[in-house]
């Protein structure tokens, strides 16, 4: 959508910030700010209506069937019920037979057609009364539409997908496993390999085929992170952490590692390496205050070293930072 | 950093927009990126929590007003010092300033609310707020302090309305005058940038006012006004919006404002006020280029669709057959758009 024809826009993707730093200190209007940020950035009107009257169009209508379906509609028999959404079914895929995938309608007739298939599983275990546990359910329609996942490349499906495998996961762990009480925190061992694994392929097909959007690898980066620190969180908060828990803080640590040594020295990604300083700075200042809690010092004493600690971590993250985006 | 904004300028003296060339250049110069602004927040965030903890701990809290008065100075005097700093320590000690001055306009209400709560039981904090928030705005000049202060009292102000009020009529000329002055601060020509907060602020406050709106039978007040006036009133600011946006309103046909005016008639009537509001916030965010905004509409729609589920008062059959009436309407105007070849760059 950018101005490809104008010199600027090609080198930094500053440009807007530019402007509204302009604008926030007075050198230009409001009117100019407009004029400036539309000669960048062209509207494309058209382009943008069609666009969200699709988007909008499919997603009021599948919440609409998502809704009838909840009613479970006790004058409609159950042939109807399935009939109705395997039609849909056929409906949404039909085009996409026909045509391609390429045009956004047919990616989000896709997407539509997944969704369909896990209201479909819905209402057949509704029917029929298959007893089943709901990890099931979660797995069963995350399996089938990996093919459309694949296929798709579309990254509001892959995030569906992406949340579906960790939505059975922790369902199975909470149904399912038989752990003992020692293994409780297995699972965030365990969802640090299944996350750790997405990662891990998406860098490799994004390397090899553009695969997927950068905002995808974010949104990866920061569950990976999010679950490590919160075993971390957890171990330094437990006087005796039991195995589990000290088997997934040191996965923890060693995800924290990898994920600071790659986005650092092999990609520099600078938001991803921006959350890693963060997370370990938290984690310092968890363990820091942790120490100082077992030196019995006056609470006064406690929350004044920690004012000066945290100055010292974050002052020190702020370094990093700079010297990662100065060698970027 | 300085070569692409060399053309801009450029563009700007063309277009006989002239500004300062060199101190633009030097402001450019010295930005730091917002990742590293983000990291000093939190920073700063966790260095004064712990710094308010040994206040907490020295029992300052019991001097609450004079504490604040005195905390909320050394905020102001901090920014003012270290505004031009070089950019690592501005961001450290502007941020730090910031989080010191929100502790201090905590202190500062609590230390007022046993002056006001005899008076106005209800409103004190609201006041508190009102007293706090005018003359710091302009003392101590962050825009982020600034956003939060206006909506903190905003928020106040719509809880008063929503849970102190005997009927909605004062909520709706609320929820007008919200209206209005968004729109004249977004295309006004010479808005000073210091009013950007307030109005952001009020564009949040708005959203949350729909959200009231949305779970209205759990609000103690009676309904004189009618949702669908609150409807008809989002619909006439989305029409205008579109108006000032469209580049040229003439060359729209009569089947596209056919089109376009069914659209909207249909939603007043079966929309709720959220999901009109976040239709707006999509609109002004692609029209004046607010990335944040069309991402605050995205999520408030999905939000909004969700509340949807557990409005009592309409059942989950007559709520999808709306849904998908609405779903219906805008693939039909896509299928016109089609029709009409108006999305043929796109196909």
């Amino acid at each position: 959508m950018k101005n490809t024809d104008n010199p600027i826009s090609a080198p930094s993707p500053l440009n807007r910030l530019l402007v509204m730093r302009l604008y926030q200190v007075g050198l230009i209007n409001q009117l100019t700010k407009n004029q400036a940020l539309n000669w960048l950035y062209p509207r494309a009107w058209r382009y943008w209506i069609a666009y969200l009257l699709s988007y909008l169009g499919y997603g009021l209508i599948l919440s609409g069937l998502v809704y009838f379906f909840a009613f479970n509609w006790q004058y409609l028999p159950p042939l109807y019920k399935l009939a109705a959404l395997q039609g849909a079914l056929l409906i949404s895929l039909a085009p996409l037979w026909m045509r391609s995938l390429n045009p956004l309608t047919g990616k989000l007739l896709l997407l539509t057609a997944s969704l369909l298939v896990g209201i479909f599983l819905g209402v057949f275990g509704q029917i029929y009364q298959t007893g089943a546990d709901s990890y099931q359910l979660f797995l069963a329609w995350a399996l089938l539409i990996t093919p459309w996942v694949i296929v798709s490349q579309f990254t509001p499906l892959y995030f569906i997908w992406f949340v579906l495998c960790n939505v059975s996961l922790l369902l199975f762990w909470k149904q399912q496993a038989h752990y003992s009480l020692s293994g409780e925190y297995l699972i965030l061992l365990f969802l640090l390999i299944l996350n750790g694994t997405f990662l891990l392929v998406q860098e490799y097909l994004y390397r090899k085929r553009q695969w997927l959007s950068r905002w995808m690898r974010l949104l990866m980066a920061l569950t990976l992170l999010l679950i490590s620190a919160t075993s971390i969180h957890l171990f330094i908060s437990h006087i005796h952490p039991v195995y589990s828990l000290s088997f997934s803080a040191l996965a923890g640590f060693m995800v924290h590692g990898i994920i600071f040594f790659y986005y650092r020295f092999i990609i520099i990604d600078k938001w991803i390496f921006t959350l890693v300083l963060v997370s370990l700075a938290f984690i310092i200042e968890h363990g820091a205050f942790k120490l100082l809690l077992m030196l019995n010092l006056s609470h006064a004493l406690e929350w004044l070293i920690m004012t000066f600690f945290a100055l010292v971590i974050f002052a020190a993250s702020g370094y990093l930072l700079m010297k990662c985006r100065e060698n970027a | 950093m300085k070569a692409p904004l060399l053309p801009l300028l450029t563009w700007l003296a063309n277009q006989g927009l002239v500004i300062k060339r060199a101190h633009a250049l030097s402001l450019v110069e010295s930005s730091l990126p917002i990742s590293l602004h983000l990291l000093m927040g939190l920073g700063a965030l966790s260095s004064c929590s712990a710094l308010m903890g040994f206040f907490i701990a020295m029992q300052f809290m019991q001097y609450a007003l004079a504490s604040g008065l005195f905390f909320g100075s050394i905020a102001i005097l901090v920014y003012h010092r270290f505004k031009k700093a070089s950019p690592l320590w501005q961001s450290f000690f502007i941020q730090s300033a910031l989080i010191f001055m929100i502790s201090a306009k905590i202190f500062i209400i609590k230390g007022l609310l046993p002056y006001l709560t005899p008076y106005y039981p209800h409103y004190a904090i609201t006041f508190s707020l009102l007293i706090v928030s005018l003359p710091t705005y302009f003392l101590f000049p962050h825009a982020l302090y600034r956003w939060l202060s206006i909506l903190a009292l905003l928020i106040s102000i719509l809880y008063n309305m929503s849970f102190h009020s005997v009927n909605n009529l004062f909520s709706f000329i609320f929820f007008l005058s919200e209206l209005t002055l968004i729109y004249f601060l977004l295309v006004g020509k010479n808005v000073a940038s210091f009013l950007k907060p307030f109005h952001y602020a009020l564009i949040v406050s708005l959203l949350l006012h729909s959200l009231v709106l949305t779970l209205v039978p759990i609000t103690p007040t009676q309904l004189i006004v009618p949702i669908m006036g609150f409807n008809a009133a989002l619909v006439i600011f989305l029409i205008a919006l579109f108006l000032h946006l469209a580049p040229s309103p003439s060359s729209l046909q009569r089947l596209d404002l056919l089109a376009g005016g069914i659209c909207l008639l249909l939603l007043t009537f079966i929309a709720t006020p959220g999901i009109l509001l976040a239709l707006a916030l999509l609109l002004i965010g692609y029209g004046f280029h607010e990335r944040a905004f069309i991402i605050l509409g995205v999520i408030s729609l999905v939000l909004f669709v969700g509340f949807y589920y557990y409005i009592l008062s309409v059942n989950l059959l007559h709520k999808s057959i709306i849904l998908i009436a609405n779903g219906g309407v805008l693939l039909i105007a896509r299928f016109i758009m089609h029709w009409q070849k108006w999305d043929k760059k796109v196909q």
